[in-house]
């Protein structure tokens, strides 16, 4: 698979929430992110192909709609 | 583009002896047309023995609607989604849908990453329910489910995947790949099995 490389310049806010997402995930930060990538392409195709994206609350089945603006 | 990955070892039902097959990433247009001159004829007259898609588990044919072309097409756009084909003897035996973009349900790796199984099949010509003793290859699911765990790894999973079952598959992945059941999902209308990280180590182990 071909890589290309860059550098990506964050925030503290940001660097501090991906170190923490890294070590709560168990993943490097170069996965967490690529992870994140694929995770934003599914769900913002979804929306841009009508459909809806929800997240329920188990407890209650109260559900939630996503909306990426 | 599809993409050479490895060799594996598929089992010749008939001489018992081992034969290489290809294992690739992404499908081409010699698989869509394998599935479309091959494969598909033989399910859909398999699947015409059976009056109703629940009977056709008896026959092993209950995937003859799956269009995989279609699939792979929106899979090949998307970063989530990978497909891969085995081919051996100049033939697709074996294709796979699978997705990244997916959470685990069991309690002890709720909701940590897996990749979770869209699509498998192994060619109608390799089941033993449908062409009974004429069955020709072993180990297509098998070689199938061990990339998908692979794949788990290389993203960082550490080999967690999700799948739902077909009925007739079922029995497999509970007694056979050790796989943990957790029971008929009725948003899918088919029993859904996790593998767990300690369960993907022993799988590849006894691969």
């Amino acid at each position: 698979m071909d890589r290309r490389q860059m550098t990506l310049m964050l925030s503290d806010k940001e660097m501090t929430l991906l170190d923490r997402l890294s070590e709560s995930r168990g993943m490097s930060k170069t996965a967490l992110v690529r992870q994140a990538l694929r995770l934003y392409q599914s769900v913002t195709e979804r929306i841009e192909n009508g459909e809806k994206v929800f997240v329920e609350k188990p407890s209650t089945k109260e559900k939630t709609e996503l909306m990426v603006i | 583009m599809k993409e050479f990955l490895r060799t594996v070892a598929l089992q010749n039902r008939r001489s018992k002896e081992f034969e290489d097959a290809q294992l690739y990433r992404e499908l081409d247009q010699k698989n869509f047309d394998d599935f479309e001159q091959l494969w598909k004829p033989m399910l859909e007259a398999r699947r015409a023995d059976f009056e109703s898609w629940e009977a056709a588990a008896e026959g092993d044919a209950q995937d003859s609607h799956w269009h995989w072309a279609e699939k792979a097409v929106d899979a090949s756009t998307s970063m989530a989604d990978e497909t891969y084909a085995i081919e051996c003897a100049d033939e697709t035996q074996g294709l796979m849908l699978v997705t990244s973009a997916a959470f685990a349900r069991l309690e002890i790796q709720r909701g940590r990453e897996i990749v979770y199984i869209e699509l498998i099949a192994t060619a109608p010509w390799n089941r033993p329910r449908l062409v009974k003793k004429a069955a020709r290859y072993k180990g297509v699911g098998r070689a199938l489910i061990a990339e998908a765990i692979n794949l788990s790894y290389q993203l960082e999973f550490n080999g967690r995947l999700g799948l739902h079952s077909l009925p007739q598959s079922q029995s497999w992945y509970r007694d056979v790949a050790q796989f943990t059941d957790m029971g008929y999902d009725d948003e899918k209308g088919m029993q859904y099995f996790e593998v767990t990280e300690a369960q993907a180590k022993a799988f590849l182990a006894n691969d």
